[in-house]
């Protein structure tokens, strides 16, 4: 496992925050979450649908929707990417911060071939010839395990697992700095999935990338992460080794979380009671409050600090010593 | 044997998919002509004559025939080029498809440069809107849209004729040709049989005609274009291949054209080719406005004269626009779209 030295992080995110503007009001996608992924590291990011998962995918690239709002910083480099012109920015996707989507079905474009998509994406980073790119663009292609023959197809030729298999291609091909994920998998069957979850730990030991694994899925981030972080409505809940997470949690909603994964064992499904909160009028204090079994009156007043209660082990709860 | 999905492929298939599709719109322009009321030789007649007069016509007419005899007739006749003589006070006595053929160049030149006007102010104001969503130049594009969709097309035609012809002088109000004699009859359509005849001259004649009834007819569709080329821009844009192409670092000119645009004209392309065969039909208040000798005026022409040869002759020749412009359209749509090909 990969030590995570806070020094020499890639990307570091500070208080950041996303509104979203909607016609019933201000929505609060993701408030003052602060974390860091190291150089070759592997940070799962799980929550629940409306957590702020996708919120964060998309921000770190610039590319959230025109009616969100920002504020904080992302620090890649040594520069503010929210406060990074088009340009500057437009630079940096794609050759070397990559995202793929959790819908492949419909991330390509119908009028366009394989090979056009990554033409066009080797030209818009790097100036070499178009015979260059083009092995290079059947070089990724065939290393995700789609024959070289099929560049000149169009997207709709292909099936779902394919289309993911060449959106990793295309994020890859430029062999990124880091790459997002945002349920990678959601959508394909299971043996697809288990390729998928393959070939990105198979890339991440040779090119020394950076993941952030956004996933439901608490078997993915078991297997596949390093560190863990756990969102709950727009807010960190808590952030830890992926060890330390899943055997000595700490936050009411992470312990919940992994308690209503279907054991084999006893058969036995928790659930969490309630629902997750209208992030358009987010609960007061302590946004797990109104579901949290343990939940005092000071939950309800106050919003509970992110605090380390062990090495690299954070959680924001105000009875955070008691489930020590 | 060209593979599935090549272009020639599709449009052999879309070629031979549209004979049947012929045969039924004429199949049911005959039995509506026979349906509708009305008495071709009461018409034909001057009121109180002699019965056996009625019935000889009728008999020379062969409409006392039975109706799956005078259909196969039809059938026979317009297969063979052949859609009869007019029995109207204009035209009796000539040859239908003669008539047709010297006023369908004049729609055609009509229709084809308001379609010019209208794709290109449409395609490029739809454009300028959908990518400055809710910007000020969007609200200007959006109620040029509205209020030019809803002007009257004689009104705007009588205001430009005031304006650049009556007023400025820059322009013929009316017609097809004045001055010179129009250029021999080789296609009928006067701007290229003058350059074949190598008369430029009589080309910007021509041209200069055309300008008034094409602005009027093309400004008049270009609001429904904008609002066809917007909506269909916002979709594309918010799609998630844009948003996609955008995190490969995809630079945003090249989004617009390759992803978004060209996206959105899928179906735009269908609307503006329903929107030809349409004005083929004829714009008759634009004709009449400007005095242009087209099929609007013609059919409206033969039905005041109860002109049945006329009548069924027009709506024959329209129904073949309608099967070669919605083969076109289809054929366009798959030289985009490589869905369309299978």
């Amino acid at each position: 496992m990969i030590q995570t030295n806070t020094d020499s992080f890639l990307l570091k995110a500070h208080d950041f925050t996303v509104h979203y503007k909607t016609r019933r009001g201000e929505a609060h996608a993701l408030d003052e979450i602060s974390l860091e992924i190291a150089q070759g590291e592997t940070l799962g990011v799980v929550g629940e649908t409306g957590s702020g998962k996708s919120t964060l995918a998309k921000a770190v690239l610039g590319v959230l929707p025109p009616n969100a709002t920002v504020s904080g910083q992302i620090i890649y480099h040594g520069s503010d990417l929210t406060h990074l012109n088009d340009d500057t920015l437009r630079r940096i996707r794609g050759k070397e911060i990559a995202l793929i989507f959790q819908d492949p079905m419909t991330r390509l474009n119908p009028l366009m071939t394989i090979e056009d998509h990554f033409l066009e994406e080797i030209q818009a980073h790097e100036s070499i010839s178009v015979e260059e790119a083009r092995s290079r663009a059947r070089e990724a292609l065939v290393s995700m395990g789609i024959h070289e023959s099929r560049i000149r197809n169009y997207p709709h030729e292909f099936s779902g697992g394919m289309r993911q298999r060449i959106m990793i291609a295309l994020a890859l091909v430029l062999k990124p700095f880091l790459l997002v994920a945002d349920e990678p998998t959601t959508s394909l069957d299971v043996i697809v999935e288990s390729q998928i979850l393959e070939i990105l730990q198979d890339l991440r030991r040779v090119y020394k990338m950076s993941l952030l694994l956004i996933t439901h899925n608490l078997g993915i981030v078991a297997e596949v992460c390093d560190r863990v972080a756990v969102l709950y409505a727009g807010k960190l809940a808590e952030l830890g080794p992926v060890r330390d997470i899943f055997h000595r949690p700490i936050h009411p909603y992470t312990r919940a979380l992994l308690s209503s994964v279907i054991s084999l064992e006893t058969k036995e499904l928790h659930s969490i009671e309630g629902s997750p909160p209208d992030l358009l009028i987010p609960p007061s204090g302590c946004r797990f409050h109104p579901r949290c079994p343990y939940a005092q009156s000071i939950c309800k007043e106050n919003v509970p600090p992110l605090v380390e209660y062990r090495p690299g082990h954070f959680a924001a709860c105000h009875f955070g010593d008691t489930f020590l | 044997m060209p593979k599935t999905g090549s272009l020639i492929t599709y449009a052999v298939t879309r070629l031979i998919l549209s004979l049947p599709m012929l045969f039924i719109l004429l199949t049911v322009v005959f039995f509506v002509l026979r349906v509708i009321p009305g008495d071709p030789i009461a018409a034909l007649l001057a009121e109180g004559t002699p019965p056996y007069i009625v019935e000889a016509v009728r008999h020379s007419l062969g409409l006392d025939r039975p109706y799956w005899e005078q259909y196969l007739v039809y059938l026979a006749q317009i297969f063979t080029g052949n859609l009869g003589i007019s029995i109207g006070q204009y035209f009796k006595g000539q040859s239908v498809l003669a008539v047709i053929l010297q006023r369908l160049p004049a729609t055609a030149e009509l229709t084809i440069g308001a379609m010019l006007v209208a794709s290109i102010i449409g395609v490029g104001t739809g454009l300028i809107a959908g990518v400055n969503r809710d910007k000020p130049v969007d609200l200007i594009v959006r109620l040029y849209g509205t209020i030019i969709f809803v002007i009257p097309i004689f009104w705007l035609g009588e205001i430009l004729q005031i304006v650049f012809a009556v007023n400025l002088g820059l322009l013929p109000a009316q017609g097809r040709f004045s001055g010179l004699d129009p250029p021999a009859t080789v296609t009928g359509f006067y701007t290229i049989d003058s350059l074949l005849a190598g008369r430029i001259d009589k080309f910007f004649i021509a041209l200069q005609h055309l300008v008034l009834p094409c602005l009027t007819l093309g400004l008049v569709l270009s609001g429904f274009f904008t609002k066809t080329v917007r909506a269909n821009l916002l979709r594309t844009i918010s799609s998630d291949y844009v948003e996609a192409a955008k995190a490969r670092g995809i630079p945003r000119g090249r989004i617009i054209t390759r992803y978004a645009l060209k996206n959105a004209l899928i179906p735009v392309v269908t609307v503006l080719g329903l929107q030809f065969a349409i004005l083929f039909a004829g714009a008759v208040l634009t004709e009449r406005t400007f005095s242009w000798p087209g099929m609007g005026s013609l059919l409206l022409l033969s039905i005041n004269t109860a002109d049945y040869p006329m009548i069924q002759g027009t709506i024959v020749v329209y129904a073949f626009i309608i099967v070669v412009i919605s083969v076109i359209v289809d054929i366009i749509n798959g030289l985009i779209d490589p869905r369309v090909r299978y």
